[in-house]
């Protein structure tokens, strides 16, 4: 569909967002979009497009074929991991994912840190199921962060109350605990031999080689080289942990305890948190928590939470579809775009995906936005400086299952069939657990006009005067074939992978038939092809005793000289050159090569006038998103059901709300310079005064003559600015709320669904 | 108006019995009379009303099933009760219209369906207060309910029949009179022990309640004043002005009530989960 | 050996997956709910603590709503269980008014009330209730309470504060309670 006041060259573009819409055929869309790269690319080059997705996977139809097309701007977003990013060079696996041990291994657990986290939303399934029989086996729980989740709860975790954002200067104070506290002989806490043996920089006599800088880490929690001490007391005073948690919590890290530290990425999911993972894998390090039974640090993200380790089962992969290069090396952090549309310029840094050269400001001049697979407007920082960009290109395309915001801002909307209409690799369907892959059949025929987003590729690629199969060698069926064909389980032994699927000539010829046009080679497995494509699924199943365990870092820790990690020195850096180099050489904050406090952009300081004096600012409070179980980021927002299960509301602390005058269920305004939003409040004792939780993912609902955003969508008050790695900060946000004085919001599983009606 | 529909049920019909009630002592004192207009009335009435309660159901079509479990429902026994009593009143009004010489018969069954209407009075109040409403448990339903049935009879069928009714005007005045001492001395004192509970559901109901405060005051004071009217009325039974004076002592009290029951059905809270 | 719904609440995260799984068995517009998930937050900050309550048809053996009804259309199925006749029910609605519960919804477009039925239907067929099969940390289960009681131990209550008293009808309910459910200053939220 297209909007009524487009036109080539974008006609009425302030209507974007709030134009009436009428229907096109495809071959009518499918020109325009042709005819608009074409325009782009020959008036002002490839890298006026830009196409705002995640990772630039070859199974992503757009970057396949605008690569081939000559190439366009890439939108970089720390997204998830947050400032976990280049975590490899310190000697973290890459992002800091894994790196923690199995499920059955964590059972061996006494002590299991949940950092940040909350896997009974943001990791649905049974993981919360398995961390619950590690509870059952006795290990005590512990959970960091601003509020008392919902898996905190669970677990009967004792709460470390630590603000967003302030989780290194925690993290600084339990280092000073444990080095006070520690005496070899009468108070074993730090593992000296690990620290000696695994890690540089801890103290002056570790240094790595390529140190440029005479400090090391130990000095400078002592206070050596900026007069303070990290202590409980300087911490306390800005993260709000009470003095004796901080204690408590450095006494619980010590050596001789079984520790388990998962931490999830909300903490690194801020501004100026580049320390913080580093911090946490010190701080695990000293403790000697690394490479045994029950001890771990690591991560606890989506489906690996509490079940690290590499795949027991897994698809097969179509990495015969090559992934073409893209000629363009424009690249623009996600909380720096919509400036850089505006404002035609932009800091190209080192990436996360790409090279690592800094090399400061460019000029860019973006005139088509193409959205494929993602919802760049309700999911990146700053969304009303994002409809002010949309309004000022020439062309936006949305590629959608849904009206989702970036549909209601685009120009030319097409339609994708879902993963229940096709039969393909379905990308979110791959990624389950170790211990089980999801097979999954098509299982309605396509509603309506809908098409794939390759076909779109392919369709566009014949109207740009390209052979399609350049961008697009492998055909969606065959790699559906292969998704199956491909798979490999784990031997019994444990100790390699092997078939999974048997495959038969008569099985070929039957998929050929049924399923779909595909070439493939008979194989033996461990399951037929028919039974494997009927039943959908396939689960190893586990025992506390089979061979399928995992402890990460094992190897490292039997022989690191043999087994050396990802940094320089093959060990743990808690000091770092390499990290510092990067991270100063882009520009936007600094930090040391060890972790450092750093005063945080947007962070519970700020929220102060004068820090000193304890005069609060326009925006007292702190904002923070987690992830809401009503949706998965911002998709199945739209559906009446989960709305009416999950209300979405905004939390506020109990007596901030009664000192404003807030009750349960009143509808409130929550604002700061980048936006207003309305939410119902619902009032907790279980989040930390002075600091606001607002779920992330909604589709913000903006009323064009108030501004507010009725959906309370999460990056209407995230602000689009960047520190460090050029982090997506959505947990380091200040804003100010009261009681709203308009109407009250309807609850919104009452909402009208958001379809289009055509004229 | 939610509840308008069992609201004007449950009036009407107990008006309907509370005429009855008159007519029937009215015939037992008054040699000739048949009060017509009263029975008429009181049929009339009672057809209102069960019309009404036709429009609560959701298959109104099907409401002869609500005969199916007189062995256990109050609902059911409501509903014969009902039945019964509306069969026996037409019939009453066949016989004043065709054999109206047959005074026995007349009489007996007004007496029968005075019986059938208090009991089924007595259903209608069973029927709510042991559903799960914590409000209408109390013996206050049963006594608004009576209240209801007499104080409404009473004026309705002085209003209409005081002409034939010699002697009755005092009766019903004094009925009136004495149905009202009792409602007050335990519906008054129910409602302030209902505020020390700590129930939950209760409490949502007294905050219904509440908010309706003026629509509450409204029934107490038409329902003393017509009260009050109709007992000064007796005293001077000649007055020029007694009927247009007697007319508005009915529509109070009439009033007073239907807004009462009104309040009744808007002030329903179930128990449920986190409200008992 | 009635048969009823086991809960433990010290598994319970309160993901509703259960309440979703019964509209989508049974087809339930927005606003109609067999089963309803609550939440409830207790204690002073920092401590306070938060419990969830996944709520349906108590399936009681001496129901109120079968005792009230004056069509029969609620009744005793062989089995136990309280079940509901489509076609006897006038909607009343005296049934809603009788269940101290919230199980029975008058809806409006088919001019009756429905209820939870203990999905009998595939239960004849040997398996779980919907909502049974959808929760993820296994703590709701659906069978002979007697069996139940044996497996899952004796801490179990069959009421707690936020439930009301009801025990004149027998409802067929066994709970692990957390045990700050068992305190009265409870207070529902919205999670
Ligand atoms: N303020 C704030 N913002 C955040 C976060 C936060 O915590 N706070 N979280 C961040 C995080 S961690 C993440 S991962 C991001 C996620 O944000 P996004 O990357 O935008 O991911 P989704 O919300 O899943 O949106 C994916 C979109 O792709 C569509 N889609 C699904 N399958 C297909 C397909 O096959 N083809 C096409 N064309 N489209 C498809 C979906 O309908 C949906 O609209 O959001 C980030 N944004
Ligand atoms: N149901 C559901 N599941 C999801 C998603 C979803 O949208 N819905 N999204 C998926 C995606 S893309 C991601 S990235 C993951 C995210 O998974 P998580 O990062 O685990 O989830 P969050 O809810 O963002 O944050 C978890 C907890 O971190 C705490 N927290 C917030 N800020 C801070 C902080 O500064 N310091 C500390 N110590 N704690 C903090 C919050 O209290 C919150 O309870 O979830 C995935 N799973
Ligand atoms: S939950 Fe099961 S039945 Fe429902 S749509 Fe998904 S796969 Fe189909
Ligand atoms: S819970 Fe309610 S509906 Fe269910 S059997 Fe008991 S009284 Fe009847
Ligand atoms: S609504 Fe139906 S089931 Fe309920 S009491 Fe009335 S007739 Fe019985
Ligand atoms: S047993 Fe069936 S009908 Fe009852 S609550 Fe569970 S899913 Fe719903
Ligand atoms: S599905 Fe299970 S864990 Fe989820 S709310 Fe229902 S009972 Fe609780
Ligand atoms: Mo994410």
């Amino acid at each position: 569909m297209k909007r009524k006041h487009w036109e080539p060259g974008g006609g009425n573009k302030e209507l974007r967002g709030r134009d009436e819409w009428v229907r096109i055929s495809w071959d009518e869309a499918l020109d325009y979009i042709a005819d608009g790269l074409k325009d782009a690319k020959e008036n002002y080059g490839n890298n006026s497009i830009l196409a705002p997705t995640f990772f630039a996977a070859a199974s992503n139809f757009f970057h396949n074929l605008l690569s081939a097309y000559g190439g366009y701007t890439f939108l970089e977003d720390t997204g998830s991991f947050g400032s976990f990013w280049f975590a490899h060079l310190y000697g973290l696996p890459p992002k800091g994912y894994e790196g923690a041990n199995d499920r059955m291994d964590l059972r061996k657990a006494e002590t299991v840190v949940l950092y940040g986290g909350n896997p009974a939303w943001a990791s649905t399934g049974n993981r919360t199921y398995n961390m619950m029989q590690v509870k059952k086996a006795g290990a005590n729980f512990i959970y960091v962060g601003p509020e008392y989740n919902v898996s905190a709860n669970l677990f009967d975790a004792k709460w470390i109350r630590v603000r967003p954002g302030t989780d290194t200067a925690f993290l600084l104070a339990v280092v000073y605990t444990m080095l006070k506290e520690d005496d070899p002989v009468s108070n074993p806490i730090i593992d000296w031999d690990f620290l000696n043996s695994y890690t540089v920089g801890f103290d002056a006599e570790h240094m790595p080689a390529d140190a440029k800088l005479d400090e090391n880490f130990k000095d400078y929690i002592l206070g050596k080289y900026d007069g303070q001490p990290k202590t409980p007391e300087w911490a306390s005073e800005i993260c709000g942990t009470p003095v004796e948690d901080i204690v408590w919590y450095a006494r619980e890290m010590r050596k001789d305890k079984k520790v388990s530290i998962l931490h999830s990425y909300a903490p690194s999911r801020c501004n100026n948190a580049e320390s913080f993972p580093q911090l946490l894998m010190a701080i695990a390090a000293m403790g000697g928590h690394f490479g045994k039974p029950g001890h771990s640090c690591g991560g606890m993200h989506d489906q690996q939470a509490g079940n690290c380790g590499p795949p027991l089962v897994y698809a097969g992969t179509n990495y015969d579809m090559p992934e073409l290069p893209n000629p363009v090396d424009d690249i623009i952090y996600a909380p720096e775009v919509w400036d850089a549309i505006l404002e035609g310029k932009y800091n190209r840094t080192a990436t996360l995906t790409r090279d690592l050269n800094n090399e400061g400001m460019r000029d860019i001049d973006i005139r088509v936005i193409y959205h494929v697979c993602r919802d760049a407007l309700a999911a990146v920082v700053g969304t009303n400086k994002g409809i002010e960009a949309h309004r000022k290109v020439d062309l936006v395309v949305a590629h959608t299952l849904s009206l989702n915001s970036v549909a209601q801002y685009a120009d030319i909307v097409l339609p994708i069939a879902t993963q229940w209409e096709i039969q393909y690799d379905q990308g979110y369907l791959r990624q389950t657990s170790r211990e089980f892959q999801m097979f999954p059949s098509q299982i309605t025929e396509p509603l309506y006009e809908v098409q794939t987003d390759q076909w779109i590729g392919e369709e566009l690629a014949k109207r740009l005067g390209m052979d399609p199969k350049i961008p697009f060698p492998v055909s969606l069926e065959q790699r559906y074939y292969d998704f199956f064909a491909g798979a490999q389980v784990i031997n019994e032994a444990g100790t390699d992978y092997e078939n999974l699927v048997t495959v038969t000539e008569d099985d070929i010829v039957w998929w050929n038939q049924n399923v779909g046009k595909a070439e493939g080679k008979p194989q033996q497995g461990r399951i037929g092809l028919k039974q494997l494509k009927e039943v959908g699924f396939y689960q190893v199943p586990r025992s506390e005793d089979d061979n399928y365990g995992h402890i990460s870092y094992e190897e490292f820790v039997k022989d690191p000289g043999g087994n050396p990690l990802s940094s320089k020195s093959g060990k743990f850096e808690i000091y770092c050159q390499s990290y510092a180099d990067v991270i100063n050489g882009m520009g936007r904050s600094k930090i040391k090569p060890y972790p450092a406090y750093a005063r945080v952009l947007n962070g519970y300081e700020e929220s102060f006038s004068d820090f000193d004096k304890r005069i609060k600012g326009d925006y007292p409070y702190q904002i923070f998103n987690v992830h809401y179980l009503r949706r998965a980021d911002t998709a199945y927002d739209n559906i009446p059901w989960l709305k009416e299960a999950w209300t979405s509301p905004v939390f506020i602390n109990t007596q901030d709300a009664i000192e404003k005058g807030v009750k349960d269920g009143d509808t409130v305004l929550v604002w700061n310079q980048y936006g207003k939003i309305l939410r119902r409040a619902s009032l907790t004792n279980r989040l930390m005064p002075g600091c606001i939780n607002l779920p992330n993912g909604a589709w913000p609902e903006i009323e064009e003559d108030t501004g507010i955003d009725k959906a309370g969508g999460a990056n209407t008050l995230c602000a689009p600015v960047a520190t460090g790695i050029g982090v997506s900060g959505y947990n380091t946000n200040l804003v100010d709320f009261e009681k709203y004085k308009g109407d009250p919001l309807t609850p919104d599983h009452l909402w009208p669904l958001r379809v289009i009606n055509y004229l | 108006m939610e509840h308008i529909d069992l609201t004007l049920f449950s009036i009407c019909v107990q008006a309907a019995i509370g005429i009855m009630i008159f007519v029937a002592i009215g015939m037992l004192l008054n040699k000739d009379a048949l009060f017509k207009n009263s029975v008429f009335a009181a049929v009339g009435l009672g057809v209102i009303g069960m019309l009404a309660s036709l429009l609560h159901l959701g298959k109104p079509f099907s409401a002869i099933r609500a005969l199916y479990q007189f062995g256990e429902s109050w609902l059911s026994r409501e509903i014969w009760f009902t039945a019964i009593f509306m069969a026996l009143l037409v019939l009453i009004a066949l016989l004043i219209i065709l054999k109206s010489d047959n005074r026995r018969a007349i009489i007996g069954l007004a007496w029968g369906a005075v019986l059938v209407g208090l009991v089924d009075v007595f259903s209608m109040a069973a029927t709510y207060s042991t559903s799960s409403v914590p409000i209408w448990q109390g013996n206050a339903t049963f006594v608004e309910f009576y209240a209801a049935t007499i104080s409404i009879g009473a004026v309705l069928f002085l209003l209409l029949s005081f002409k034939e009714a010699v002697n009755m005007g005092r009766i019903a005045a004094l009925a009136v009179a004495a149905i009202v001492i009792v409602q007050v001395a335990i519906v008054v004192p129910y409602f302030v022990a209902v505020a020390g509970n700590s129930s939950a559901a209760l409490h949502g109901s007294l905050g219904i309640l509440a908010s309706m405060g003026l629509a509450n005051s409204l029934k107490w004071i038409a329902i003393l004043s017509g009260t009050v009217m109709v007992l000064w009325l007796v005293k001077g039974e000649q007055s020029k002005s007694f009927e247009s004076l007697l007319a508005g002592s009915a529509f109070l009290l009439f009033a007073g009530h239907l807004v009462g029951r009104y309040l009744f059905y808007a002030s329903l809270v179930v128990t449920g989960i986190g409200l008992s | 050996m009635a048969l009823g719904f086991y809960l433990d609440m010290t598994m319970c995260i309160g993901c509703r997956a259960c309440q979703v799984a019964c509209k989508d068995k049974n087809n339930l517009r927005v606003g109609i709910l067999f089963r309803n998930v609550h939440n409830y937050e207790t204690g002073a900050y920092p401590n306070s603590k938060l419990y969830h309550y996944s709520s349906a048809c108590y399936h009681c053996t001496d129901a109120k709503c079968v005792k009230g009804c004056p069509t029969g259309a609620m009744h005793y199925a062989k089995d136990g269980t309280v079940q509901h006749d489509d076609e006897l029910c006038i909607g009343c609605q005296y049934c809603v008014w009788n269940c101290p519960y919230e199980a029975p919804q008058y809806i409006d477009e088919l001019n009756i009330v429905k209820k939870c039925d203990s999905c009998k239907d595939i239960r004849d067929a040997g398996e779980n209730p919907a909502c049974v099969d959808a929760c993820p940390m296994r703590c709701l289960e659906f069978g002979d309470l007697d069996e139940l009681r044996k497996k899952h131990g004796a801490d179990l209550v069959t009421s707690i504060p936020i439930l009301p008293t009801s025990s004149s009808l027998k409802p067929s309910i066994l709970i692990k309670p957390r045990s700050y459910a068992l305190e009265l200053d409870f207070v529902e939220k919205e999670v």
